[in-house]
């Protein structure tokens, strides 16, 4: 059910909150423990917020999410319930302040059930890197659920939550959504504040929302885009009402496809693409072959900035105020064996990557060049927006993998990013729309567009999304 | 470029993580394998082309030096692997 749908059900005391929040606290019992896209579910935090929605409602103040229940990503600080990052070093820690935007859904009276399952510290595309084990693909057990915000999207497509917030970096939104067949959203860089959100890499990040529908992503993301004071890297741009804007007509609009997303695309996908170009072409809209020459430069620019962001980001977690202590004989023996013992592979290989690039000797020919290539990048997409209004390509070049599949090249991992990571270079919106099909499993279209153009992108997938 | 175990020993106390000895023998080859296809970056001209440090173009965001009151110090302290006297306690620092 949708979110207006559900706010009916609940305006008109079809269903309380609390009877609404308790169903869903069975499921993923229920559902749980195959799945495992719950790390924490906060189930006396979940009633007390739900009887304060029921007020809500009472006091007919009520907003399309009041009493809605959605699941927050493991990376969310939230006030007196766990947040691990997904990763030992946090295991018991339990954050004194919340994130902004969990103040905000709090605020209208949505219900939080718990925190989701995800690689840690976000770092992963496949959800394998948590170190609470795999979160498995809701429509096929055996395969991943895609990552980093792989609990997030498994919790949506089960219908363990109405909705639920990830993080995207370099993909952590799109790919589990491409995975799971749901929709997510990675915004424009500084939509949503991060404020409260375990940091990854700071010029990467983003927060967004996972959903089973167009509509659903566009309510969620007005009620938690805008201008904080504690994320000095939001700019003071207006929100819309994106879920007024969906109905908006898109005739005259003009599409480009970058050739370099589809050399070599499978050729089942291409076919389903065109078939959607189609649909675009009748109501009104130019398609238009574009080139991204810098493309393929995106992966290895990523995976340069993002570590040596990481290490950056990650060396507060050193045993002294909070998290995993493991003591030593002096300052440097406990660091050395708290951050040891608490971090996971993947975490310690971004971290010395990081350290690598950063160190002396190596951040010219590394670091620098990472972000020069990357200002070249931004530039490329600005001026490809001056010919096209936005982009359509693929999300993922392929469903799901299995379980297992690619932990032992590192790399293989990497390059699930490929059509992901650019967006986030460039901190442009992206949203990933479940409308292809392989082998029986979802696959993403994505539509890209300039800063700041998410109504536009979420119009655009409004009128290609499948109806329920 | 290629890291070997004593790289990656370096590394690895800069980054102030121990290291187990089987990450200590797999960690040089992975990461060797990612640093090789990191490199076809430096084919990249970017002769005159400045850095990017973040994409907002925002500068200097300012705000008010206003004093609020903290009223988790309970939750902040509680969070702390040791503690006495409302202080985090830690090893000897100098």
């Amino acid at each position: 059910m949708s979110i207006k749908e559900l706010h009916q059900k609940l305006l008109a005391k079809e269903i309380s909150s609390v009877d609404l929040t308790k169903q869903y606290l069975v499921k993923i019992k229920a559902l749980n423990p195959k799945l495992n896209a719950f790390l924490t579910v906060s189930e006396e935090e979940a009633l007390a917020q739900a009887v304060l929605a029921d007020k809500i409602f009472a006091a007919g103040k009520a907003t399309f999410l009041t009493g809605i229940p959605y699941a927050l990503k493991d990376i969310f600080c939230t006030a007196g319930v766990r947040t691990t990052g997904a990763s030992k070093i946090l295991e018991q820690y339990i954050p004194p302040y919340s994130a902004t935007v969990y103040e905000k859904l709090k605020a209208q009276g949505a219900v939080l059930l718990g925190k989701t399952n995800c690689d840690e510290f976000a770092m992963g595309a496949s959800n394998e890197n948590s170190a609470y084990g795999p979160v498995k693909n809701p429509l096929d057990h055996t395969r991943v659920a895609g990552g980093s915000s792989g609990g997030s999207a498994a919790a949506v497509a089960a219908d363990l939550c109405v909705f639920a917030l990830g993080t995207d970096t370099g993909g952590s939104i799109r790919d589990p959504a491409s995975f799971c067949g749901i929709t997510g959203l990675k915004v424009t860089y500084g939509r949503v504040s991060r404020s409260g959100v375990l940091s990854l890499a700071s010029s990467l990040d983003t927060i967004g929302p996972l959903t089973k529908s167009v509509e659903d992503a566009a309510l969620v993301l007005a009620a938690i885009a805008g201008k904080d004071d504690f994320d000095s890297t939001t700019p003071a741009i207006e929100v819309e009402d994106y879920a007024q804007l969906l109905v908006k007509d898109i005739k005259g609009m003009s599409i480009g496809l970058p050739k370099e997303y589809y050399i070599g695309l499978d050729p089942e996908l291409k076919t389903q693409i065109d078939g959607q170009l189609e649909k675009l072409k009748e109501m009104g809209v130019q398609i238009k072959e574009v080139s991204l020459p810098l493309t393929e430069y995106a992966i290895p620019i990523y995976y340069i900035i993002l570590p040596a962001e990481a290490s950056s980001n990650l060396a507060r977690y050193d045993g002294v105020n909070f998290g995993l202590n493991k003591p030593g004989k002096d300052l440097l023996e406990m660091y050395l064996a708290t951050r040891g013992a608490g971090f996971g592979d993947e975490v310690k290989r971004r971290m010395i990557l990081g350290t690598f690039v950063l160190s002396s000797g190596y951040q010219e020919a590394y670091y620098k060049q990472a972000q020069k290539v990357r200002t070249l990048m931004c530039e490329e997409f600005n001026q490809i927006f001056n010919e096209v209004d936005a982009l359509i390509t693929p999300t993922m070049p392929a469903p799901a993998f299995k379980l297992g599949e690619k932990m032992s090249n590192p790399l293989d991992m990497y390059l699930a990013d490929i059509f992901t990571a650019p967006a986030n270079l460039a901190g442009i919106p992206a949203l990933s729309l479940p409308v292809l099909k392989k082998q029986g499993l979802p696959v993403g279209l994505q539509i890209i567009g300039p800063r700041f153009s998410e109504a536009r992108i979420l119009q655009i997938a409004k009128k290609l999304e499948v109806a329920e | 470029m290629q890291i070997n175990e004593s790289l990656l020993q370096k590394i690895a106390h800069l980054s102030r993580l121990a290291l187990t000895p089987e990450q200590l023998v797999r960690f040089p080859k992975e990461l060797s394998l990612i640093l090789g296809y990191i490199e076809k970056l430096q084919k990249v001209d970017t002769t005159d082309v400045p850095p990017t440090h973040q994409v907002t173009g925002l500068e200097n965001v300012l705000r008010k030096d206003v004093v609020q009151e903290y009223t988790a110090q309970t939750e902040l302290m509680d969070q702390a692997p040791s503690s006495a006297s409302g202080q985090v306690k830690i090893n000897k620092v100098l």
